[in-house]
């Protein structure tokens, strides 16, 4: 009779943090009151994402100047950053200055309720981003409409901020780039805090945007900037893992993910479980594989399927061999 | 040279944009933008656009100081780093800047770019990221390149049953083992014409120095050695990118080389000088062959009607391996045996594509549906190996006449839906269909449905509620139990990154801002995977994450915030323990592993308001504690000795950082900084308790080891900005 551990942990906790999630919801639109896009929603100053802001001269814009009038603290903010680089045709200061985002202002302007112009804290996500989008929609950006931020209702000002930005570069909402990824990823940016395994993120070395784009990614999975696949993103930088070799070790091919966990970990190598236990998992075979490596053989018998390195102390060519001798990944 | 690399790299990005630049109109002569005037307002931590800090580094360390600097290079000495230079011409908006870190140090980075507004950018930059393996190793062996070598009369006495592995001990001196990743890095991107961006990159990276290496011949015979590595991987990619309001295209090429300049390892046998036909003087293994990647990608989008926007990617790639296959064995004793072929020959064909397609018919409805496959189709011939040489000591038969040629296909199709038509949450839908072909698995073919359930209320007054809960299910078919038995393995094995399994996770979180003063998160997190047709092999895995953190930020500079993390991971899993076919088959041996890792993070920071009209301050504290279990199970009346428990693994750190600049004159500044680290370890399997020595029963090591430390480390320094 094969032995197997009680099923501890039932799923009632589950469900009932689901049932939270509905109860937030009911409370949450039961409560929500103001905050929200005005009920007589504004006069279509920003086109849709679907059509350009090519409004002609005079057509409804009041002009920067009639902006500044009441908003003068919003040029200084502006100093420096590239929207308000005039030299480059491309941006809002060579085109309409605060109205090539916010809208044509004339309505606002004549407005006592002042409503009739794009107030990005306001908006919904999807006018804030599109406003965004008519301009920012290459490049790196092109991943944007279907991603997986843009599913969960975040929006560009949810991360950037055009006037007020905390960060250096990128004009960020915090300081850095790793204190904003962590306001919702919190689990991921912890695990880069592991002191015994972690890629060198607290370093100054890396950072969240080294492997991602939160923008989304066109060609991958998990917004993964670089190649079509987990195990090519992780290879773009360990290149000596890519291969293909003589001998594959099937999991190293098909997903680095299966025994690393990429942002982090207690385990050397960043394993997700320590050797011998995660080659173990998959390794059944008749002696060592299978072998039960307890107190004992640390401590009295040193063995070496164990102590130090463990597997790898003998299976050195984990990722795999070009060694004609190397089906056991030894050579 | 080394010096000389970074420099080199500027160089470059420079000349190209001097190239670049000389290809535009010749810009009005420079007029220097006014330097700034002094700002008493601002914060002395802010980065100004020219500054430099130097200063002086001094530490003391109790313990293990490669663990301590890892991947920085924390040396006592002179410090000249946050270094930050900026000249824009105000004519043409030209901007230039260079950036200087930790200069000097293996660590070090430099960084410049050149860009003109509207028309190109420029950016050269080298990064060094050393890694600090250990002070304790040591080793009897000598280098020459990638061929390690032992005094040869120790050998001998130890092969004449003269002596044993003890006499090693004294030929092996203690050295620093540390590797390095340098990486060059110049792109370019040239606004050609108002819709058409052109692009490149280059990427140069060297990895050298030494690792800890597993170099063995066998169990009685086991040696860890400091593997010698030197490696360059070049990349290059060029693209066009032509858009205009409603369409976008792009083609780009991605080129990847890596050499291997050490790609063959040749090491002495520590009991064994001359070869016999049972044992071997020398081993020689294949390290990772240079190899390379060429990469054709077509990529585009387009807004159609209806708020409608499609968007598509397709790659084509090439692997390939080309190196020479080595001998069976560098035993000259044994049988020489025919190489199937003279070169790897490996080659693999890499194709992907993903289109996706949205849409907003009303203004509270978002329509997604994506397809996405990937195919690793490996091209490389069947190899046949019926025999080698195992441990260089040996012929044995391969159970399985040869490799496998691996080759793997994947297929997602998803669409999902979300609605904000109960504002301000917006709930969404999905559904995935995620399909696996394999060659050589113990499933031909894995299929998995995911059901994914959002709600997001991110634009409330007083904060942002999100929560998500996934449902999948993944079922295998063409179950090939006969290629388990083939290896060795037990027929009810699955392995568990394609078993049958059901995954159920929840993650929700909430953030209270109720006014500009005070912020409040919360998050929690509960994840399992089942495989319950698994009879072997991982059983379960499960999380459990949850945090809160709050922030304090008032006008006159006062900040402070904590925050605590927890997470719980959870794997069990089955084995049998068995050493003869009769054992194999008898279920009172099997045995199980209940793996449980916690680990608590605390983090904490304080910003207080200026100290006097001079002086400002920051400190952060972070605290993390990881600890290990790993209970092992038998079965009551099992014929297995009932084990003796493992011992919790541990490891603490906490961190405390203190700076403090002081305003000395409109742009000079005192800089004082203090970290403090402590490091606590304890791992039963590369304790120093453990691994006490570099001879170990039936084992010849290098003595790495897990230490813990505590630092002290000050920096005193000027911050000069103009």
């Amino acid at each position: 009779m094969p032995i197997r551990r009680p099923n501890a942990m039932r799923n009632s906790g589950f469900w009932l943090l689901v049932c939270a999630c509905g109860l937030f919801t009911a409370v949450t639109v039961a409560t929500s009151s103001g905050g929200q896009a005005p009920t007589q929603k504004p006069a279509p100053t920003t086109a849709p994402a679907t059509a350009p802001v090519t409004a002609p001269a005079q057509s409804g814009f009041a002009g920067s100047d009639t902006c500044l009038t009441c908003h003068s603290d919003m040029e200084a903010t502006l100093k420096g950053t590239k929207h308000a680089q005039a030299l480059d045709a491309r941006t809002p200061a060579a085109q309409q200055q605060c109205e090539s985002c916010h809208g044509p202002g004339q309505a606002h302007v004549d407005d006592d309720a002042k409503g009739h112009i794009l107030k990005f804290a306001k908006a919904s996500p999807a006018e804030a981003s599109g406003a965004c989008l008519n301009c920012h929609s290459g490049g790196a950006h092109a991943g944007w409409s279907g991603s997986k931020h843009e599913a969960r209702n975040l929006t560009c000002t949810t991360c950037h901020s055009v006037h007020h930005p905390m960060s250096a570069a990128k004009q960020l909402v915090k300081n850095t780039e790793t204190q904003l990824c962590a306001t919702c990823h919190r689990t991921q940016v912890a695990k880069t805090e592991r002191a015994v395994a972690h890629m060198p993120v607290r370093e100054g070395k890396m950072a969240c945007s080294s492997c991602h784009n939160p923008h989304g990614s066109i060609s991958n999975v998990k917004a993964l900037a670089k190649g079509s696949s987990v195990a090519e993103s992780c290879t773009t930088c360990h290149t000596e893992m890519r291969g293909p070799v003589l001998w594959e070790h099937t999991p190293v091919r098909e997903n680095c993910a299966t025994c690393h966990d990429p942002h982090g970990s207690s385990n050397d190598r960043m394993l997700v479980v320590r050797q011998p236990m995660i080659c173990q998992r998959c390794h059944v075979a008749m002696k060592h594989p299978a072998t039960l490596y307890d107190k004992d053989e640390i401590t009295t018998k040193k063995s070496n399927r164990m102590f130090g390195r463990s597997c790898v102390n003998c299976h050195s060519a984990i990722h795999g061999s070009n060694h004609p001798s190397g089906q056991f990944f030894m050579r | 040279m080394r010096k000389a690399t970074p420099t080199l790299i500027l160089f470059l990005a420079l000349a190209t944009s001097a190239v670049v630049s000389g290809q535009q109109p010749a810009p009005a002569p420079a007029q220097p933008v006014a330097a700034a005037p002094v700002d008493d307002a601002r914060s002395l931590f802010d980065p100004t656009a020219r500054q430099f800090q130097i200063g002086g580094r001094l530490s003391s360390i109790e313990g293990d100081p490669a663990r301590w600097q890892r991947y920085r290079d924390l040396r006592d000495g002179v410090l000249f780093t946050n270094a930050r230079y900026e000249h824009e011409w105000a004519a043409t908006g030209q901007k230039f800047q260079v950036a200087a870190d930790n200069v000097g140090y293996r660590d070090g980075r430099y960084v410049g770019s050149l860009d003109r507004p509207g028309r190109f950018t420029v950016t050269g930059s080298w990064d060094g990221i050393p890694q600090f393996y250990s002070v304790d190793t040591k080793t009897p062996y000598t280098a020459n390149g990638a061929t390690l070598t032992l005094d040869d009369a120790t050998q001998r006495s130890i092969q004449n049953k003269q002596a044993t592995l003890s006499a090693y001990v004294p030929l092996a001196p203690q050295f620093d083992m540390i590797e390095r990743r340098d990486t060059g890095l110049v792109t370019a991107s040239i606004a050609a014409t108002k819709q058409l961006q052109l692009t490149s990159t280059f990427r140069t990276q060297k990895h050298n120095g030494e690792l800890p290496w597993g170099a063995s011949f066998g169990f009685s015979n086991d040696v860890e050695v400091a593997l010698p590595y030197t490696s360059r991987t070049n990349d290059f990619g060029v693209g066009a990118e032509w858009s205009n309001q409603r369409n976008m295209v792009r083609v780009a090429y991605d080129g990847s080389w890596f050499n291997n300049n050490d790609d063959t390892l040749v090491w002495d046998s520590p009991l064994q000088l001359d070869d016999t036909a049972s044992l071997p003087g020398r081993g020689r293994m294949s390290m990772w062959p240079t190899n390379q990647a060429n990469t054709f990608s077509i990529a585009g989008s387009s807004k159609l009607a209806a708020r409608t926007q499609f968007t598509g990617f397709l790659s084509y790639g090439v692997w390939s391996n080309d190196s020479a296959l080595q001998p069976y064995t560098i035993n000259s004793q044994l049988p020489v045996l025919a190489l199937p072929r003279a070169t790897t020959d490996a080659t693999a064909n890499v194709f992907a594509t993903n289109f996706g397609i949205t849409s907003r018919p009303a203004d509270d409805w978002r329509l997604t549906a994506r397809l996405r496959t990937y195919n690793f189709d490996n091209q490389m011939p069947e190899t046949s190996i019926p025999q080698f040489i195992n441990y260089d000591t040996s012929i044995k038969t391969s159970s399985t006449g040869g490799p496998h040629v691996l080759s793997h296909a994947r297929g997602t199709i998803t669409a999902d839906a979300t609605w904000t038509g109960l504002q301000p949450v917006g709930l969404g839908v999905a559904f995935a269909r995620n399909h696996g072909g394999y060659d050589h698995r113990i499933y031909s073919d894995t299929d998995e449905n995911v059901f994914t359930l959002t709600a997001d209320a991110a634009t409330l007054p007083w904060g942002s509620i999100r929560g998500q809960a996934e449902f999948s299910d993944r079922t295998g078919s063409g179950l090939d139990e006969a290629s388990l038995v083939q290896i060795g393995e037990q027929p009810k094995l699955r392995h568990y990154d394609i078993a049958n399994r059901e995954r159920r996770k929840f993650e929700g979180q909430l953030d209270l801002f109720p006014n500009d003063v005070w912020n409040v998160s919360v998050n929690a997190g509960v994840g399992k995977d089942e495989y319950g047709d698994s009879y072997f092999g991982l059983q379960e895995s499960s999380f459990r994450v949850a945090g809160v953190a709050v922030d304090f930020a008032r006008p006159n500079g006062l900040g402070a915030g904590a925050s605590y993390n927890f997470e719980r991971y959870a794997g069990f899993h089955v084995s049998r323990s068995a050493g003869s076919d009769a054992e194999f088959v008898d279920p009172a041996r099997d045995w199980t592993t209940d793996s449980s890792e916690d680990v608590h993070y605390f983090s904490l920071y304080l910003t207080p308001p200026r100290l006097g009209r001079k002086t400002e301050a920051r400190i952060g504290y972070d605290f993390s504690d990881a600890r290990a279990n790993y209970v092992y199970g038998i079965a009551p009346g099992s014929p297995l000795v009932p084990p003796n428990q493992l011992p919790e693994a541990y490891n603490t750190l906490q961190e405390l950082r203190a700076e403090l600049r002081h305003r000395l004159s409109g742009r000079l500044a005192l800089t004082v900084s203090y970290a403090f680290e402590d490091f606590k370890v304890y791992d039963f399997a590369m304790d120093p308790s453990v691994v006490d020595g570099i001879v170990q029963p039936s084992s010849l090591v290098l003595g790495y080891v897990y230490r813990p430390y505590t630092t002290h480390s000050a920096v005193v320094g000027l911050l000069y900005h103009w």
